[in-house]
Formats: C-alpha cells, structure tokens, sequence
C-alpha cells in the first residue's frame, strides 16, 4: 500500500511474519455486492479494496480477526501457516 | 483405536489451553499443548481487565505486587464509566481501597487485588510456563488444520486426535481451547457458526506514557490503574464502546463495535476508531500518547445462549472457544472465565481418562461442573445482558436525556430554574424515541442487571 492514510500508518507499528502463501482468497466476492461492503466496513485493516467488479485483498496486512469470515461466509480465509502473519508484542 | 501419542491434545496456549494444560499434566498425563503462534500470546489481545481470583486460588505464588516478573501491569482501583457526547460526558466514576484487595474462595489470596490490568504478550506466556513446569509438551508455532474424526457407535462424529500440516496426532481426548473463532469445533459440524449480531469486532492500540505523566492524568497513586468503558458518541453510535486502561507505561485504548451494527452504520471500522482516538472529550488523556501497536479481535457477545453444548465424543472446548464471556454493561470478563473452564476442564478430563470413558458421557461432568462453578452462575445472571444491548438506548438515546437534564441543573443561564422532574420529562420528550421505547430500555435494565 502507497498511501499514508491513518491505518496504514497504524499498521506500521504493528509487526508481520509475512507468509508467501495468502491466506485470503476473495475471489468469490463481487465488488458492490453486500458481502463485499461488508468485509470491507468491518476490517479495522483496510485489506479489500474493490477493483472493478473484482474484491482483492492485501493479505499482509491481516490482523487475523476473523470478523470478515464473520459477515460474509463465502469469502475463501483461514487462519495463516503456523509462525507466520501477526505478531504483537503488546496484545 | 490404535494407541495414541498423548492422552489429551490442548489447542491453543491462550489462558483456557495453558491452564487445561497445566492441570491435565498435574493429575501425570501426557499433554500436548499446540499453539500456532510462534510464542504463546503473540497472536491474543484483549482490553486488559484480568479479575485474578480464579487464577490465583490455582496458582498460590500468582505475583501479587507488580515486580518486573509479574505478569500484570497495574492494581485496578478506579472504574469510571462514561456516556460520551460530541460536547459532554456523564460519568459514574468509582474509587475504592477495597478494590486493592479481595479475599478469593482460598485464604491464600489475602493481599490479591481485585482487578489488574495485563497486556497479553506477557500474561500468555507466563501461563504457558506454568503449564510446561507441570509437564505439558508445548507444540509452538503449529496451527491445527482440522479435528480427526471417526463414526462413533451411534454415527455422531467420535473424535480421536487433530490434524496439522498433513498429519494426524492421535489423543484420548482433545481440548479445544482455539478461542472466539472456535474453528476446530465448528469444521467438525459440532458447534453452530455465530452470527454477525453476536459477534463484535475489537480494534485496539496500545499507546506509551511515562508512568508519572499517567498517574497525574488519571488520578492515580503509583503503581494503581483506572479502567474507563465509554460509550456514546465515542463509537459515532454504532452499538459497542470503548475502554480505556492503564498499563505501567501505556495505555490500551479501543473500541468494540457490534458487527451487525457496524455493517448498517455506514462506516468502516477503523474510521470508528479513528473517530474514537481523536475524539475531543478523549484529548485530555490521549493528547500526545503515542501509538506503538495496533490490533484487532473478535468478541462474543452472545452471553449464556452462546454456550450451548461443551462436551462431546473426544472433545470438551473451553473458554472463547466456548462462548465464555460476560459483558455487564460495566464489567467486560473473558480471561476470568477462560481460566476457570480451563481448569475446570482438565479436572474433568483427567476423571473421565482415569474413569476410562471419554465419550460425550463421561466427559459431561466437565459440562456439570462449569454450571455449578461461580463462572456458570455468572453466565446465568447476566444471561439478559445481551438484550438490552441490542436496544438502542445505550448506544445515545440515555447520554443525550443525561445531557439535557444535567444542562439544565447546572447551566444557569438567567432563566428561572425548574425542577428536575420537569427536566427528565422534558428530555425523554425530546429523545427523539417513543415512551414506549423508554418503557421497554427500563423494563430490559431492571431485567438484565
Ligand atoms: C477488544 C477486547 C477486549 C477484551 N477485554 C477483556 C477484558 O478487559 N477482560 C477480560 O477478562 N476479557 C476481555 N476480553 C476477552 C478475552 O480476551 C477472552 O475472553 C480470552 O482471551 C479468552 O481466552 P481463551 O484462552 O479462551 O482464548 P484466546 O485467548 O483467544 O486463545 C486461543 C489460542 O488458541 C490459538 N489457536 C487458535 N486456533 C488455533 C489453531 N487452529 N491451531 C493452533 N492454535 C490455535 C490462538 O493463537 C490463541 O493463542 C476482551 C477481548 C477483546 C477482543
Ligand atoms: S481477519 Fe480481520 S484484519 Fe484480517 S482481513 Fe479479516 S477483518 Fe481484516
């Protein structure tokens, strides 16, 4: 992500193991469809973004929540490869 | 059933998995604890309100003063809740020496403070090691796929171990204790899927402060800590709210916002909190406090329906895992509740091993024992909890009454005063909501609380 909004600089402060595999798969999510405002209104990440009529996701950036899974159930999410995404060192 | 690598099979290090753990490897079985997160606690978050006295009764040496090697930050003496409106604040601020202590269920826990506040990345592995000094295997960094299964004598699933990363680790029994997501139990079709209007999202930071500069803003003695729930215009009215609590040298700040809610508000979570962080009745102890981490968590807020089954074939789950949380309205508990099902469950399981029986049968007694437990009483009290929060009411309806008769009393603006009957009828008028809907928030809060 380019741009310094609030959450990115936030996210910055967070640390990440990045994996090489995406543990988000939002290909079944059309843009402008509810489930796709949905994920999108919930994530306290900013990880999907519509992109014509596709959804994509910055998987890096994933805090592990689960409240997208949560509002739309056909979005393809599971937690990522044991050691690897979010780290907090406060929680 | 061929014969398995352990006895019992903990998923997840969180405070329910440690402490199954740890009393599992007390009675001498051999326990596996498996935890995806490379270190236990680095994948957990939560507020920061930790209500010892389970954990403490368990373990006698539990630090009860805040050296370096405790597990907790601050002594909670002061609860202040507060309704937050763009220009006002109605607060009910409680202090009290009687919360620098409590007397448990064992004498043992004379000098246990009430309430402390604690940051996950410590507290969880602290009980990890307790849970390894007993004897329990720590599995670090593996995150279970799927329960193993097979056809029970009746056709119900019978479970026999878990899977990760393509192979199968077989156990007597497994404890699911994998938290609010609870996937283990809901992919082997045990445990229904929550939905969205049971479900909150938490999104927090964690902000630095001297200590001294803390204690000046928040009213506070050295080494004692204050713990705000605020709710209002804090979350721009999306049903949730916010908290607000003291560490050594930081602060947890965040706000919990109803998924269903947030999804019809119009807003995006981190806006809220955003909103929240910046919000000028907020200044006056945020204002230069620095952010240095941000996070996210689900909660459930289904309370006492939320529980449902716990025992099956194989599997007990214990903790988030199990819809353990109680949120009063004033008082927000999962750690609490997560330790004693823990314990509760090893206890249980280690019977029901010794008995020889680990069907859902003979693992019932763990279902039983956490009904009788002051966990289960709790759950039930406040079982109606969750109705009144989905009323409108606290979300802005009772601040905004708050505010005009409060206005009204003491802004003395040259006009002749009138007396505060007058006033509260004026403000319910002017609510905006029906008397019905006064009628049924009252009825609702007599009931719930
Ligand atoms: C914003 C927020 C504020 C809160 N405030 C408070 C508060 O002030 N006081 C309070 O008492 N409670 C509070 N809670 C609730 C509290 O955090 C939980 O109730 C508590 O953490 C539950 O403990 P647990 O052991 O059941 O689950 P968790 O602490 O969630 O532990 C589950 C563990 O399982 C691991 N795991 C999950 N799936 C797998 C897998 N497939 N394989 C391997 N490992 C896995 C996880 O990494 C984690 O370590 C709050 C929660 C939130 C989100
Ligand atoms: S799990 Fe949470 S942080 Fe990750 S994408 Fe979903 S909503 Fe966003």
């Amino acid at each position: 992500m380019s741009e310094r909004t609030p959450v990115n600089l936030r996210l910055g402060t967070t640390r990440f193991v990045t994996d090489s595999q995406s543990h988000i798969d939002p290909s079944a999510l059309r843009a402008g469809s509810p489930a796709a405002r949905a994920v999108i209104a919930v994530c306290p990440a900013g990880v999907y973004r519509e992109v014509g009529d596709r959804v994509l996701a910055d998987a890096a950036a994933c805090l592990e929540c689960g409240a997208c899974l949560a509002v739309a159930p056909d979005l393809g999410w599971h937690y990522p490869r044991g050691g690897t995404g979010v780290t907090f060192r406060q929680g | 059933m061929t014969e398995p690598d352990f006895d019992v099979a903990v998923v997840g290090a969180g405070p329910a998995g440690s402490m199954a753990a740890m009393r599992l490897a007390q009675r001498n079985l051999s326990v596996v604890l498996v935890e995806r997160g490379e270190r236990p606690g680095e994948k957990n978050l939560s507020g920061g309100v930790l209500y010892p006295a389970p954990l403490a009764d368990a373990l006698p040496d539990f630090p009860r003063d805040p050296t370096p090697e405790a597990p907790w930050e601050r002594r909670v003496v002061r609860h202040v809740t507060s309704s937050v409106r763009p220009d006002s604040v109605t607060s009910l601020d409680y202090e009290d020496a009687a919360l620098l202590t409590t007397t448990g269920s064992a004498g043992s826990t004379a000098a246990l403070p009430n309430a402390v506040t604690v940051l996950r990345a410590r507290l969880d592995p602290w009980l990890a090691e307790r849970a390894q000094e007993a004897g329990a295997f720590l599995m670090p960094g593996m995150r279970v796929d799927s329960l193993v299964t097979e056809p029970g004598p009746d056709g119900a699933p019978r479970v026999t171990g878990i899977r990760a990363d393509g192979q199968d680790l077989r156990a007597r029994v497994v404890v699911a204790a994998d938290g609010v997501n609870s996937f283990l139990a809901r992919g082997a079709g045990l445990r229904p899927d929550p939905a969205p209007r049971d479900l909150a999202v938490g999104v927090k930071a964690v902000l630095a402060m001297p200590a001294g500069r803390l204690e000046d803003r928040f009213g506070l003695e050295p080494g004692q800590g204050a713990a705000h729930a605020l709710v209002g215009d804090v979350t721009a009215g999306v049903a949730g709210g916010a908290f607000l609590y003291t560490n050594r040298e930081s602060l947890s700040f965040g706000v919990v916002l109803r998924l269903d809610a947030l999804t019809r508000s119009g807003r995006s979570a981190h806006e809220v909190f955003e909103h929240a962080l910046t919000h000028p009745r907020l200044r006056r102890w945020l204002a230069g406090a620095e952010v240095i981490e941000y996070g996210s968590h689900l909660v459930s807020e289904s309370g006492h329906t939320g529980v449902g089954q716990v025992a099956f074939d194989g599997l007990v789950v214990a903790g988030d895992a199990a819809g353990l949380t109680i949120n009063s309205g004033l008082v927000l508990r999962g750690m609490d509740l997560a330790i004693t099902s823990g314990l509760l469950a090893g206890d249980a399981v280690a019977e029901a091993i010794e008995a020889g029986d680990a069907s859902a049968t003979g693992l019932h007694r763990y279902a039983a024992a956490l009904q009788a437990s002051t966990a289960g009483a709790d759950m039930r009290t406040y079982a109606r909890t969750p109705a009144l929060f989905h009323r409108p009411g606290p979300y802005g309806p009772w601040g905004e009454a708050a505010e005009r008769v409060l206005r009204g009393s003491f802004r003395l603006d040259g006009a002749p005063r009138r007396p505060l009957r007058h006033l509260a009828v004026q403000a319910v008028r002017r609510s905006g909501v029906g008397l019905r809907t006064w009628v049924g928030d009252a009825a609702a809060l007599w009931r719930s609380v």
